[in-house]
């Protein structure tokens, strides 16, 4: 009788260290994947914190240039396809006018009559506003004709 | 000893009954330590821990 007594309260015992031990472990495996995925952010963070300065200032150009101009979203990744800095900044003196010629020539490969279209002018007037941008950018990048 | 007295004796302190308890439950907690097939030592620490609570904590 008074063995089966102490059995009775082995078994419980055990019953609840089990359910103990289990809420446990998984309380702890829990911590360590929080942990572990704090770390991984934090890796992340430090990889992004030490980037190369050219490729923040270009973004930084664009960001400039693309929504304090004129808001334009759409041109933003064209913009930082630019990988020239000096090209980003004469890029950046332009007006917005001037830009959205460039762009919509160089990105969206428009012809000359669609850009005409576009923009409200002649075909041929479109084609000389668009040559006045490139003088213009050659300028600002100070080279010759065949260099650019 | 019965298993009711050496718990008795674990709750009041008693450092031989607890070591006699955890080396009974030893390989429930090494079996619960053990993660993918790797021993978590950490692991084992705390649920040796969890083993000395519930020894304070069960009612008899």
């Amino acid at each position: 009788m008074e063995k089966k007594q102490t059995d009775s309260v082995q078994n419980r015992f055990t019953a609840y260290l089990m359910a103990a031990v289990a809420n446990k472990r998984i309380s702890y495996m829990e911590q360590r994947n929080r942990k572990k995925e704090k770390e991984y952010i934090q890796v992340d963070l430090m990889e992004k914190n030490h980037v190369d300065f050219e490729a923040q200032y270009h973004a930084y150009l664009a960001e400039q240039s693309l929504l304090f101009y004129f808001g334009d979203v759409e041109a933003w990744d064209n913009m930082l396809e630019i990988d020239s800095v000096q090209l980003a900044k004469c890029i950046n003196r332009l007006n917005s006018r001037e830009r959205k010629i460039l762009f919509a020539r160089v990105f969206g490969e428009l012809n000359f009559k669609e850009l005409g279209t576009k923009f409200g002018m002649e075909a041929k007037q479109a084609e000389m506003a668009y040559y006045y941008i490139i003088r213009k950018l050659r300028k600002g990048m100070g080279v010759g004709k065949d260099e650019f | 000893m019965n298993f009711e007295m050496l718990l008795e004796r674990a709750k009041t302190g008693d450092k031989e009954a607890q070591e006699e308890i955890f080396r009974m439950y030893r390989p429930l907690l090494i079996k619960n330590a053990m993660d993918r097939n790797v021993f978590d030592e950490d692991l084992y620490q705390e649920l040796s821990a969890t083993l000395l609570n519930c020894i304070r904590k069960f009612r008899l």
